[in-house]
C-alpha cells in the first residue's frame, strides 16, 4: 500500500545514480569539465587508472570495512544489552571511542608493518573507525524500547530470543540503520586516506595531484568521492525512513 | 484454581508479601485491592513467573507452578496491564495474534480468530485489522489489550489496572461491557486495582489488602455489610450505600416504559397515557426524542411540538450501567426516570428513582 507512495524519491535516486555512474564511465565529460574548471592544466586526467576502476576499488573499500563493522557492532550492541552482557557496556563502549578517537591515519602507520601495504590495512582502519557509531545506536535503539513492551511480550510468552526478534530488534531497527549510514558516509570520505598506503580508490588521483602539484587530478578524486558521500547518505536515508514508516 | 501457598516476596529489605495464602475458584472473579505498595500487582506477577516467590509455593490446578517452563505457562494466561502494551510496529491483527504465533496456530486459524475476537471486544473487524496501535483511542487500545489477553482462550486472565489510564466515561463503558463479556466467558480472572468502586462493581470476591498481608477476602456485598476492621473500613468510605448500588445493573429494576410516537396528534394522547404523568416520545426508529407531559393533551399539533426535546445521549442510560450510575444521572438532571436504552438506542424501557429506594436493604443478593 504504502510502495506506491514511496516509489517517487525512489525513482529519483535510480536517476540520479545512474547519471554518476554514467558520467564516471564518460572520461571526455570529465576531461571537458575539468579544463573548463582549470584552464592552466595541460594533463587533466590522472593517466594510472581510469575513474570506474578508482570508483569500484572505493566502494570495495567502504563496503569491507562497513559491513565488518556492521558485523562486529550490531551483534556486540545487542550482547551488552542483554541481562547478562550488561556488565560489559561501559568496556565495550569505552573501547568503541578509542577506536574512533585515533585517527585514520596513525591506524594505517601502525597497521602497515603488521599485515603491509595494499587494501587490508585501510579496510582494518575504516573499521576501526565506523564500528562506534554503529555500537552506540545500536545499543541506543535497543535500551529505548520502552520496559513496559518487553516485559509485556515476556508476559505473553515470549522468550528473551523471540522478544528480540519480534519486538526489541524491530523497533530498534530505525536507530540502527541511522548509525549504518553515519558511518557509511564517514567512511566513503575517510577511505581517501588509504591511498596513501597504496589501498587505491579515489584517494589515489587526490594524493597524485597533491605530490605533482596538479589540481585537476585532486578534483578527479574529490568531486566523485563528495557525489558518491551524497548519493549513499540519500539511499540510506531513504531506506531508514522507509523503515521507519513500517 | 489458582492458590497461593504462604507465599513471601521481597525485594531486598522490603516485604512486599509476607506469609501470603490465597484462593481463586476457576470461574471467579478476584480483584485485589489496597492502596499502593500493598503488595497486589506483586501478587499478580507472582502467578505468571514474571516473578519467583522467595517462600511458600503457587499451584494452578494443583500443579506448582515453578515447575513448568515460564514461557509455556505464561501463553496458557492472558495479561493485560495499564500501558496496555499493545507493540507499536504491529496492526491490532498482528498485537492480538501474538501468542496464537507463538503456539504455531496456522495462519488461517489465526486471522479467522482475530476477526472473532475483535466482534467480541465491539471493534469493527475491517475497520481496526489493519490499524495501528498510535490510531486507536485509549478505550479501543484497551478492547484490543483485552483481545490479545483472550487469543488462545486462556482459562486464567491477569488484569492490572487495565482500565486506570482511560477517562472515566470510558471507563464506565468498558465496566459495562467487560461484565457482560466475563458473564459469557467465564475465565478465571485475577484483577489488580486501587480503586474500590471498581473492584466492588466487578468482583465475585474481593480481597483487600495491606503491607503485603490479606485483610478481607469476601464477597462485596460481606464487604460492604461487614468490614472487617477499621482500615477496611475507611478503604470502603462512608457511602456504603451508594457502593452497594454498584452491584445492581439496571436491567434488575427496569420496567416497562410507555412511549408514543413523535407523529401522533396530542388529541390522541390521554387515552394512550392511560392515568401516567406522561410518556416517552420516539422517532420513527424507535430512539428516544423527548419526554411528553399529560398537560400537552390540551394543545394542538403532533406530540413533537409539545414534548419537551433531549439529547439521547444525557439521559439515556443503558441495561448494563450500574444502578450508582443511574443515581447519580438523576440527581444531576433533576429527574426521577431513565429510559433504558439497548443498542442504536432503541427504547427497552425505564428505571425509576422510586424503584432504587425501595431496594431491600444489605444482605439480599443482587442480580
Amino acid at each position: 500500500m504504502s510502495a506506491q507512495r514511496n516509489a517517487g524519491p525512489w525513482l529519483l535516486l535510480a536517476a540520479a545514480c545512474g547519471l554518476f555512474a554514467a558520467a564516471a564511465h564518460a572520461p571526455g565529460l570529465w576531461a571537458w569539465l575539468l579544463g573548463l574548471l582549470l584552464p592552466g592544466e595541460h594533463v587533466l586526467l590522472y593517466p594510472r587508472a581510469p575513474l570506474p576502476v578508482l570508483l569500484g576499488e572505493h566502494l570495495r573499500l567502504v563496503g569491507l570495512s562497513s559491513s565488518l563493522a556492521a558485523a562486529v557492532g550490531i551483534p556486540l550492541g545487542i550482547a551488552v544489552t542483554r541481562r547478562r552482557g550488561r556488565e560489559f557496556l561501559p568496556v565495550v563502549d569505552d573501547l568503541a571511542a578509542v577506536g574512533q578517537t585515533l585517527p585514520p591515519v596513525a591506524v594505517l602507520a601502525l597497521a602497515v608493518p603488521v599485515l603491509g601495504f595494499g587494501a587490508r590495512p585501510a579496510v582494518l582502519a575504516l573499521f576501526l573507525y565506523s564500528v562506534l557509531p554503529i555500537l552506540r545506536n545500536t545499543v541506543a535503539g535497543l535500551e529505548a524500547v520502552a520496559p513496559d513492551l518487553v516485559e509485556t511480550a515476556s508476559a505473553l510468552g515470549m522468550t528473551p530470543w523471540q522478544t528480540l526478534r519480534q519486538v526489541e530488534l524491530p523497533l530498534a531497527l530505525p536507530l540502527i540503520a541511522s548509525g549504518l549510514r553515519t558511518s557509511v558516509v564517514i567512511n566513503i570520505g575517510t577511505a581517501t586516506v588509504g591511498a596513501a598506503i597504496g589501498a587505491g580508490g579515489l584517494g589515489a588521483p587526490i594524493i597524485a595531484g597533491l605530490v605533482q602539484h596538479n589540481p585537476a587530478f585532486v578534483l578527479e578524486g574529490a568531486l566523485p568521492a563528495a557525489a558518491l558521500a551524497l548519493l549513499a547518505d540519500a539511499c540510506l536515508g531513504l531506506a531508514e525512513k522507509t523503515l521507519q514508516r513500517g | 484454581m489458582i492458590c497461593l501457598d504462604h507465599v513471601t516476596k521481597r525485594y531486598g529489605q522490603v516485604l512486599a508479601l509476607d506469609d501470603f495464602s490465597l484462593q481463586v475458584e476457576a470461574g471467579e472473579f478476584c480483584v485485589l485491592v489496597g492502596p499502593s505498595g500493598c503488595g497486589k500487582t506483586t501478587c499478580l506477577r507472582l502467578i505468571n513467573r514474571l516473578l519467583d516467590p522467595d517462600e511458600g509455593c503457587i499451584r494452578i490446578d494443583g500443579v506448582d507452578i515453578a515447575s513448568l517452563r515460564p514461557e509455556h505457562l505464561r501463553r496458557q494466561i492472558g495479561y493485560v496491564i495499564q500501558s496496555v502494551g499493545l507493540f507499536p510496529h504491529m496492526t491490532v491483527a498482528e498485537n492480538i495474534g501474538v501468542v496464537p504465533r507463538l503456539l504455531h496456530w496456522p495462519p488461517d486459524r489465526i486471522r479467522a480468530r482475530v476477526d472473532e475476537l475483535l466482534h467480541l471486544v465491539s471493534l469493527e473487524p475491517s475497520r481496526y485489522r489493519d490499524a495501528y496501535p498510535r490510531q486507536l483511542s485509549g478505550g479501543e487500545a484497551q478492547r484490543v489489550g483485552v483481545a490479545r489477553a483472550l487469543a488462545a482462550d486462556p482459562a486464567i486472565l491477569l488484569m492490572d489496572e487495565p482500565f486506570g489510564a482511560v477517562d472515566p466515561i470510558t471507563r464506565d463503558s468498558l465496566h459495562s461491557e467487560f461484565a457482560r463479556l466475563q458473564k459469557a466467558l467465564r475465565k478465571t480472572v485475577v484483577f489488580v486495582t486501587h480503586f474500590i468502586d471498581e473492584a466492588i462493581r466487578l468482583g465475585d470476591r474481593v480481597a483487600v489488602m495491606r503491607e503485603g498481608r490479606l485483610v478481607q477476602h469476601d464477597t462485596p456485598e460481606e464487604l460492604l455489610a461487614a468490614p472487617a476492621n477499621d482500615f477496611v473500613r475507611d478503604f470502603i468510605g462512608s457511602d456504603r450505600a451508594l457502593k452497594r448500588l454498584l452491584r445492581f445493573q439496571v436491567g434488575t429494576l427496569m420496567r416497562p416504559a410507555r412511549s408514543v410516537a413523535a407523529t401522533l396528534p396530542t388529541s390522541d394522547l390521554l387515552p394512550l397515557l392511560g392515568g401516567d404523568a406522561g410518556a416517552w416520545v420516539l422517532d420513527e426508529a424507535g430512539r428516544v426524542v423527548g419526554w411528553v407531559d399529560a398537560g400537552a393533551a390540551a394543545g394542538q399539533g403532533p406530540v413533537s411540538a409539545a414534548m419537551t426535546r433531549t439529547a439521547l445521549a444525557d439521559i439515556t442510560i443503558s441495561a448494563e450501567a450500574s444502578l450508582n450510575q443511574a443515581l447519580s444521572m438523576m440527581v444531576g438532571l433533576g429527574v426521577s426516570s431513565l429510559p433504558v436504552t439497548g443498542p442504536e438506542g432503541k427504547l427497552l424501557g425505564e428505571v425509576r428513582l422510586e424503584d432504587i429506594a425501595g431496594l431491600p436493604p444489605a444482605g439480599g443478593r443482587p442480580q
